[in-house]
């Protein structure tokens, strides 16, 4: 039986040399790739967004698990195409329309890959129609928009708007985060979840689809 | 919108210490003797929860005193406004710290003209190092990337009182990467915000 407490250590730590030096020696060893994942990655990851929730850690710390988690996906990315890997669900997130903060949507997007989601990234002002566009595209299971301005937040909403009218709303669940952003809110625009921060969006996003 | 009658009764301004300096200028206290102001640390905003514990604290003190309160602080963590309802205090308008030392208008021109904008005032500058520098480990460079990446400049909100910060507001700007602007606070709006709240 393999024992992932290193490589869990290293990841939360941020240890890239040894979260890269151990991700090898799992594979060496011929472990599963999806089990390197969800006792590895994900379980690392769950605990980072976890710490982070509860303000054990802050962001500098965030990113460096993630940068140790990147560095050890590319190990196992290119195995990926053999059928190894089960995605929880495809996501599509993007800074809404005339915004360009990016560090909160890049920390979730972040968290959703060491969850173990599928990541499409759209970048910063993200218009609408190229949310419509790319969930229709890639079969999106989720939409998650960030905000850091109250003045942005409205195009949120448009979104949601834009789904509807592109005959998709149903097909997708949505998620919004960001400073201004409330479960009020939320609620308001008919947005299907609300995440406080980046370590509750990973939570949020297996509620969505039902993963436990 | 609250109605309140007793003018003899005690009202509480719990505020950022951001707004240390503005409020030390308006003087408030001159023109309404029964207004007590009091200061929570600023950098409490690097954890939004501890900021929402010490501010509950401060709140449920004021309150089991049957005083009233006004909140003197942006949107600095999520439902802040439902926050400030739930306690049953009044909350000055507006989601950040710089709109209301700029006005809102004026703020929200700012980032009509340039979203990307990072904002410099008093405190900040003094203490950068401690509220941004070493929590956000700003040294390293990807990190400071991932941080600054969507700014496109920098803006210093020079108050009336501060001491020559332009040095040091540079030097900020040019460890950033980014140009810098300067623009004046005059408090109108602050002011106007904060007697219409304390004269309810």
């Amino acid at each position: 039986m393999y024992d992932f407490k290193i490589l869990t250590e290293a990841v939360l730590h941020g240890d890239v040399q040894k979260a890269v030096a151990e991700t090898e020696g799992a594979l060496e060893k011929g472990l599963d790739i999806q089990e390197i994942l969800n006792k590895g990655f994900i379980a690392a990851m769950d605990q980072v967004g976890q710490k982070y929730s509860r303000g054990q850690i802050f962001v500098p710390e965030m990113l460096r698990s993630a940068r140790a988690m990147k560095e050890c996906m590319r190990l196992i990315r290119p195995l990926f195409e053999k059928g190894d890997f089960i995605s929880k669900g495809m996501v599509v997130i993007g800074t809404v329309k005339q915004d360009v903060h990016d560090i909160g949507k890049n920390l979730v997007a972040m968290m959703l890959e060491g969850g173990g989601f599928t990541v499409t990234d759209l970048g910063v002002e993200v218009a609408p129609e190229k949310f419509v566009h790319k969930v229709r595209e890639v079969k999106a299971d989720i939409v998650a928009m960030s905000a850091l301005l109250s003045t942005t937040m409205a195009a949120m909403r448009e979104t949601i708007v834009a789904l509807q009218e592109a005959g998709i709303r149903d097909q997708v669940k949505v998620m919004i985060g960001g400073a201004p952003v409330t479960e009020q809110f939320a609620l308001d625009i008919k947005a299907d979840s609300y995440a406080p921060d980046a370590g509750s969006a990973v939570i949020v996003a297996r509620k969505l689809l039902g993963i436990s | 919108m609250r109605v309140y009658s007793d003018i003899t009764r005690p009202i509480n301004l719990i505020a950022c210490g951001v707004f240390r300096s503005a409020l030390a200028y308006l003087k408030l206290e001159k023109s309404h003797p029964t207004l007590r102001v009091r200061f929570l640390p600023s950098n409490l905003h690097l954890q939004p929860q501890e900021l929402r514990n010490t501010l509950s604290k401060a709140l449920n003190g004021t309150l089991m005193k049957n005083e009233r309160t006004v909140c003197l602080y942006g949107s600095c963590f999520p439902d802040f406004s439902d926050f400030c309802d739930h306690h049953g205090v009044d909350k000055v308008p507006g989601h950040h710290c710089f709109q209301m030392l700029l006005g809102s208008k004026r703020y929200d021109n700012i980032m009509k003209e340039m979203v990307g904008t990072y904002f410099l005032e008093r405190d900040l500058i003094l203490h950068f190092d401690k509220y941004c520098l070493e929590p956000l480990a700003l040294q390293e460079d990807e990190i400071r990337r991932a941080f600054f990446k969507p700014y496109r400049r920098v803006i210093y909100i020079r108050q009336p009182a501060d001491p020559d910060l332009v040095p040091q507001a540079e030097e900020l700007a040019r460890f950033l990467g980014l140009p810098l602007k300067i623009r004046d606070a005059n408090y109108s709006y602050l002011k106007q915000t904060l007697v219409n709240l304390i004269e309810v």
